[in-house]
């Protein structure tokens, strides 16, 4: 298993991924005026970005094919889920509960980032990031978010 | 009166105004001095703090924060062997074996006399010749400004260290991500999806706070089981007298290196801590102690540091054209304030140009008085257990995005870019010229706009007009160096090193 995960050629996969994302914006922007080269409409610059997108994604994914293979140094799953959860359950919850309980519930799941282990810190600084958020952002800094 | 320094410190000297240029350096230097933070997550993860502040506090702050990162940074440097960015490296080289001496103490002394020694010459090199090159670049029109523009993309791209390929196609990328939001010339919407949110562009702050900040975070946590933890003593702070009379000389041979390099596109800051370090290697009556904890290796480098991070503020200041990542984002936080930087801004707001160079001053002696007094505080914090941290740093991430423009989607992009940073740095593609693309791309259509205009659709515009000549040629002078296979294995040799 560990001799096929090395093997694999990544690159082409990663270049067939910089193609797509490429081709969404070539057909999107396709829709734009191009214009002339006088007169440079909204969709010149993309479309030409879009057009090396495409060709670069294909050298990438052909210099992939030959040559060795590179490891990619991919995080732990566990982390890399919570970090990216961390924002989206903030800006979810932030609007209907004020900012108290929405940075309680973000600091401790931030916390579970790492395996959870009993200490007054799981307590304590959810607390503490929460008076910083009232303390510091709404009445310092005036940002007008309910504290609850 | 309105063009001279004192100008600038009878405005960026009033009491509140050093209030924040002490937050934003004890920010800075709080946030650059965690293990395996550097100066451009540090900035990253703070730009938000200074939105809120009229412009000219706003870059008193930045510029504490600026300092504040890149000094912390040197920090963890010296302290862990753990070199926050590229420019570290060098510092990381004699600085460590210092600490390990006991010396730690001192080496931190070192480095941060020898920084305020560059900082302060690097910022009189910018107060005297920033206004001459800015009335020579009010020569320049849209065809030079574009050429420029790309200039500082291609070095971006060459200096990343990556695959030419993969380096270009973050380029395009950040390109194409420049481009959502409306349209300033045309005003129609691009990539926006109907999201109202969208029409102003994807928020540079989620950008930058993802693809550097969050992302780092996410690495460290994954490779937590590694750190090291600084155990030694930090010593006497004062270097001895023998030490300060070799350290003094280095200093400011290190200044002049990183003030003349510094000005450089891409990789001047980089290269100068390496040339001031071999430089003092060769010209050493004991280079066999480099290495091994030579207070010369310390001081030469940390000052060209921090002098080419100074003086890399020139060609932004006069040019508009940021040569470092870390300057993108400055530029970034300026044009949120309102403020474009170019050569009209010295002519048309003398209050912020000199302020910004007032509040560098600022900056430099804000930084070692807080900090010589505070070391030991420092140390204490890298110590403290990542549990405890990357908590903190997250939630206050996400309320400063929020904050911003209360936006969700801004949070959803914070996300995205997170996951996509860790994701493109592991499969080897370089973030940074994503980065650069997207600040700079949407300047760079605008002048080629413009250009195409004025020349009535002709593209040899940019070859037919002596300084876009000049600069095209630069381009081409820089992809041939990189392509060329003797220089390769140059390169190679100098990274192993």
């Amino acid at each position: 298993m560990q001799s096929k995960f090395e093997d694999f050629r990544w690159d082409v996969v990663a270049g067939g991924a910089m193609i797509l994302i490429a081709l969404l914006f070539l057909v999107v922007g396709s829709q734009l005026t191009f214009g002339s080269l006088t007169r440079m409409g909204p969709g010149f610059l993309p479309v030409c970005a879009a057009i090396g997108l495409v060709v670069l994604g294909a050298v990438v994914a052909l210099e992939g094919l030959k040559g060795e293979t590179a490891v990619p140094e991919l995080p732990k799953l566990r982390p890399f889920l919570v970090v990216i959860a961390c924002p989206i359950v903030f800006s979810l919850m932030i609007e209907w509960a004020g900012m108290v309980p929405t940075v309680l519930v973000t600091a401790v799941l931030a916390r579970m980032a790492e395996p959870l282990k009993w200490g007054w810190d799981l307590v304590l600084v959810p607390i503490g990031l929460a008076a910083v958020g009232v303390f510091i952002f709404i009445d310092f800094l005036g940002v007008a978010i309910p504290a609850f | 009166m309105q063009d001279t320094i004192l100008y600038g410190f009878s405005l960026a000297g009033t009491w509140q105004n050093l209030g924040f240029a002490l937050v934003g350096c004890l920010l800075g230097t709080l946030i650059g001095v965690l293990p395996g933070v550097g100066p451009l997550a540090t900035i990253s993860m703070l730009l938000s703090m200074t939105i809120y502040l009229d412009p000219l506090s706003s870059l008193v702050m930045l510029a504490g924060i600026f300092y504040g990162a890149q000094y912390g940074g040197s920090t963890t440097a010296i302290l862990c062997n753990l070199p926050g960015e590229a420019s570290a490296v060098v510092t990381v080289l004699d600085g460590h074996q210092m600490a390990r001496k006991g010396r730690a103490g001192a080496a931190l002394a070192v480095a941060a006399l020898a920084s305020l020694f560059a900082g302060v010459c690097a910022t009189i090199v910018i107060a005297l010749f920033a206004p001459v090159l800015s009335n020579f670049a009010l020569r320049f029109n849209a065809p030079e400004y574009f050429a420029l523009m790309l200039l500082g993309l291609m070095a971006a791209v060459v200096f990343s260290g990556a695959k030419m390929s993969k380096a270009l196609a973050m380029a395009c990328l950040g390109v194409l991500l420049g481009c959502v939001g409306t349209d300033v010339e045309t005003g129609a919407s691009r990539f926006t999806f109907g999201l109202p949110e969208l029409s102003e562009g994807i928020g540079m702050v989620a950008l930058s706070m993802g693809l550097f900040g969050l992302s780092e975070i996410i690495m460290n946590i994954s490779k937590s089981d590694s750190r090291e933890v600084m155990q030694a003593k930090i010593g006497r702070l004062w270097p001895s007298r023998e030490e300060a009379g070799r350290a003094a000389p280095a200093a400011a041979r290190g200044t002049l290196i990183g003030s003349l390099l510094g000005v450089l596109p891409g990789g001047g800051v980089v290269l100068s801590t390496f040339v001031a370090y071999m430089f003092e290697q060769k010209i050493s009556k004991t280079p066999e102690i480099f290495g091994k904890g030579a207070v010369e290796g310390l001081a030469a480098p940390e000052a060209a540091n921090n002098a080419a991070a100074q003086t890399s503020f020139i060609p932004l200041l006069t040019l508009g054209i940021p040569t470092t990542p870390t300057l993108a984002l400055m530029l970034g936080a300026m044009v949120m304030q309102g403020i474009q930087p170019g050569p009209e801004v010295m002519v048309a707001r003398p209050d912020l140009f000199w302020g910004l160079i007032a509040s560098m001053l600022i900056g430099n002696v804000m930084l070692v008085i807080i900090n010589l007094p505070l070391i030991g505080l420092w140390v204490q914090l890298l110590r403290v257990p990542y549990r405890i941290l990357f908590p903190v740093i997250l939630t206050i991430c996400c309320i400063g995005a929020y904050s911003l423009e209360f936006s969700a989607v801004d949070l959803m992009a914070l996300s995205a870019f997170a996951g996509a940073g860790v994701l493109l740095v592991a499969f080897g593609f370089p973030p940074v010229p994503l980065l650069l693309g997207y600040i700079l791309g949407p300047l760079a259509e605008e002048n080629l706009r413009r250009a195409m205009a004025i020349s009535g659709g002709d593209a040899t515009v940019f070859v037919t007009r002596p300084i876009s000549l000049t600069i095209m040629l630069l381009i081409v002078a820089l992809i041939a160096v990189v392509t060329l296979p003797t220089f390769r294995r140059n390169r190679e040799v100098f990274d192993e090193q």
